[in-house]
């Protein structure tokens, strides 16, 4: 048969239907650490809301990787409850119909006859369920399983695209503690793994107000002339939680907010509110303008570091009617930590574009409110003529990313009346109501971009080993400083001095 | 994103005269604000809605707005058809939804009864009413009408139609009459054809276990109850066009369902057949070489309402 016939006879005359839907090829997910909670609370039920909307290729089957000993019915049990409980509606019938697909391979991570099995199993499936070959690894173990998970994929050959059939690898952060770390991290990756099959998953870009952040800026007129350090003050982004840290005592003192929170979450935002327009919707197209933002902000000098930042621990105080301790009092923590619980960074994004235009991040726990926004506050007009000449509030734009995600813009209108006062007004969109209740979960979107191969969503190996070239200088600098970290009262906006960050009358949002 | 179930307040009915509509609607406004005290209200509308039922078939038509509005918060003029009084009747209600301390006005209803004569006074009668700049979509959730005028009327109204031609009484003779208008350029969307998402989608995933020569010579059954027929003809031209098939329809299924009860197609040495007893449709895929496992995929588990809010997404 001539290549052209071959062409002809294999092209799917209603493929179409597939392609004009976000519909992935079948593949069988391999889930490693598939009994930690991550699976049972959010991979499964998000993988049955997709299910739920006729999203799942119809060749597909799940693998559950992990040490402990269950059967394939502990494991679909198991993964019914995680449905059940936090699935959304309408999933848990999704579950039964797929419960078949489901199936647990018990096996340590070190074990490279575990993987020769797996292996097996998954030429199993393949006839069973029309997997078609392709696999869809997720690491959902610690990180310090990862080298050997990697190692024995690699060598099992489980980790090459072979004959148009996929292997892809999703890892979770974090992605290394360091630079150094995330460098030894990708080339782990890299020897088994082409950076085309690795999906690093940071859970903020699924959200859709993340990823609204583009349609605001690039799908509309109004804002992108704005968008600029000729109409921008300044930029807010604040990820605010109200939980302390509780039983992760342990991990957090190992992370600290920045590596948490900053390095990854709030840098990704940062890089979708700052970039240029790119020049398609491509995942490297997207991702290379991201990059950009990342290399146009400067490392810090230590001796910078104290000015342009702050980091905090929250102290033991009242919190919502109730006791609540301190950092240094929390299980697993030190009573000499430095590890800090808030955060605040000025970073400065050295291009055209936002030159002298400051942008402030800050993240904590224990803050009054759980909100993430991002501010956008323009510049006052040139010549004050109301009020006689005092400033008004200056206008701001504000992206709501959680909770009553939304887009606000508050500007100065007239109040009624025969005297000429400005009072400030909210004009308001909230995505509940414009687009009703129920939104699938990040990880929804997430998992079938994963099943695409549309990494524009994920982080690529460079943005992940710029935006840990930022955040090692500043907690390198942190560690050559001679000041303890500040205090915070528990429920209250962090401390005072991160209110010296904000020059020339700028002032912290209170969200 | 919240996944709770959203909390939704519902006015009461207000009667009113047909020339006093923009007044109730302004009231309602009023009452909102007096009702909820001292938290914000806020009218978020994205479309004008303007839905056509029997009277027979309000429940259905509600139903669907009520879907409707959860996603895609509206004005919406529900117009029912009853022949059985010459009195022109009008209402008008809204429907609020908590959100994070404000409420959302995401319904303004005005429901009209009228005789099917009467409908040919709606066009300018609604017109007026409608919020500007926001799209504006006809539901025409009933049978075809005698007097196609009226339809066409409505439909000028709008940019986009959406239709349910399970709902026509001689689907075979009035899929024309509204394939011509889509002909001339009308916006049409029929949910008979969104019913059959996943059993297009189940066809084309086996067609990718199977080697297709174009010009194979192919044939299909596709057995439907009478309330199937509308889907099964749009789902037979569909294949028809797409592989050259020859398609017969046998209407000898089960009659409560929307969408067929089974499809056979056969081309060369291939064998796809499609079985919907439940909720799945299960897929079986036989080849020269090959006798695969089914596979299943779920039929639409939305209900028209929903199907409704998807046909005014892709708009």
């Amino acid at each position: 048969m001539s290549k052209t016939k071959d062409a002809a006879v294999h092209r799917n005359p209603l493929g179409d239907e597939l392609r004009g839907g976000r519909t992935a090829k079948p593949c069988a997910l391999v889930i490693f650490g598939a009994t930690g909670d991550l699976t049972k609370r959010k991979l499964v039920p998000s993988l049955m809301g997709l299910a739920k909307d006729g999203l799942l290729p119809s060749g597909f089957a799940v693998v559950g990787f992990a040490r402990r000993d269950w059967s394939d019915q502990m494991f679909r049990k198991e993964l019914a409850e995680g449905v059940e409980q936090f699935g959304r509606s309408d999933t848990v019938a999704a579950f039964e119909a797929l419960a078949d697909s489901f199936s647990f391979h018990q096996s340590d991570f070190g074990d490279a006859d575990g993987y020769a099995s797996l292996k097996q199993k998954l030429d199993q499936i393949d006839r069973q369920h029309g997997t078609a070959g392709n696999r869809l690894f997720y690491l959902a173990t610690p990180p310090s399983a990862y080298s050997s998970i990697l190692g024995h994929l690699a060598a099992a050959g489980l980790s090459k695209d072979n004959d148009g059939k996929f292997a892809r690898i999703i890892v979770e952060k974090p992605f290394g503690r360091d630079l150094d770390t995330a460098v030894a991290l990708n080339e782990q990756l890299r020897a088994g793994f082409h950076e085309r099959q690795v999906f690093r998953i940071d859970h903020y870009l699924g959200k859709e107000t993340v990823q609204n952040i583009l349609a605001l800026r690039f799908a509309n007129g109004i804002f992108e002339p704005l968008w600029n350090e000729k109409f921008v003050d300044h930029v807010q982004i604040t990820v605010a939680e109200s939980i302390g840290v509780g039983s992760r005592g342990g991990y957090f003192e190992e992370s600290g907010i920045i590596r948490d929170m900053i390095q990854n979450h709030l840098m990704q935002v940062l890089t979708l509110v700052a970039m240029e327009p790119p020049a398609t919707l491509s995942a490297d197209g997207v991702r290379d303008e991201k990059v950009k933002v990342l290399k146009a902000i400067r490392s810090f000098q230590p001796a910078d570091v104290d000015r342009e930042t702050v980091r905090a621990q929250y102290t033991g105080g009242s919190f919502g009617g109730e006791d609540v301790k301190g950092y240094r009092e929390e299980q697993g923590v030190p009573a000499n930590s430095t590890t800090e619980t808030y955060a605040a960074v000025r970073l400065q994004v050295e291009n055209w574009r936002w030159s002298g235009t400051p942008f402030y991040l800050r993240a904590g726990k224990r803050l009054p409110r759980r909100v993430t926004e991002v501010a956008i506050q323009f510049k006052q007009p040139p010549h004050l003529l109301f009020q006689g000449g005092r400033p008004l509030q200056s206008n701001v734009l504000l992206l709501r990313i959680q909770p009553d995600e939304g887009v606000a813009l508050r500007f100065g209108a007239k109040v009624p009346g025969p005297d000429v006062r400005i009072r400030d007004v909210r004009m308001d969109f909230r995505y509940g109501t414009a687009f009703g209740g129920e939104t699938a979960d990040a990880y929804e979107r997430l998992l079938l971009d994963a099943m695409l191969g549309d990494g524009t969503l994920f982080a690529r190996r460079d943005e992940v080993e710029e935006a840990w070239r930022i955040v090692d200088s500043i907690v390198g600098g942190w560690k050559q400083s001679r000041h303890r970290p500040e205090e915070y009262v528990a429920g209250t906006w962090g401390p005072e001095r991160a209110d010296a960050l904000l020059t020339a009358g700028r002032q912290w949002r209170k969200p | 994103m919240s996944n709770g179930a959203p909390t939704l307040c519902r006015t009461p009915p207000r009667a009113t005269s047909l020339p006093q509509i923009p007044d109730a609607l302004r009231a309602i406004w009023r009452s909102c604000t007096s009702e909820i005290g001292d938290a914000d209200v806020a009218r978020s509308l994205a479309i004008n809605f303007v839905g056509v039922a029997s009277a027979a078939e309000e429940a259905d038509l509600r139903q669907a707005v009520d879907r409707l509005q959860r996603r895609t918060p509206c004005r919406a003029f529900l117009l029912l058809l009853d022949d059985t009084t010459r009195a022109v009747t009008a209402e008008v209600s809204a429907t609020t939804r908590l959100s994070g301390g404000t409420h959302d006005i995401v319904l303004e209803e005005i429901t009209i009864r009228i005789p099917t004569a009467g409908l040919e006074r709606m066009p300018g009668l609604v017109r007026p009413m409608l919020v500007n700049d926001l799209p504006d979509h006809l539901f025409w959730a009933t049978g075809w009408p005698r007097n196609e005028r009226l339809f066409d009327d409505l439909a000028a109204l709008c940019e986009h139609v959406v239709v349910d031609t399970r709902r026509f009484r001689s689907p075979a003779v009035e899929i024309r009459h509204l394939d011509a208008r889509r002909q001339d350029g009308l916006a049409i969307t029929d949910l008979s054809w969104l019913r059959l998402r996943p059993w297009r989608r189940a066809l084309a995933e086996a067609f990718e276990r199977i080697e297709f020569a174009p010009g194979t010579a192919t044939d299909v059954q596709i057995r439907h109850g009478t309330g199937a027929l509308a889907a099964a003809m749009r789902l037979g031209e569909w294949l028809e066009t797409r592989l050259g098939a020859k398609v017969a329809l046998d209407g000898a299924g089960a009659v409560d369902r929307a969408c067929p009860n089974r499809v056979l197609l056969r081309c060369g040495d291939n064998e796809i057949d499609l079985q919907a007893p439940e909720n799945q449709i299960a897929v079986h895929v036989t080849t020269a070489a090959h006798c695969f496992l089914p596979f299943k995929v779920p039929t639409s588990r939305g209900t028209d309402g929903d199907l409704l809010a998807a046909a005014i997404d892709i708009a």
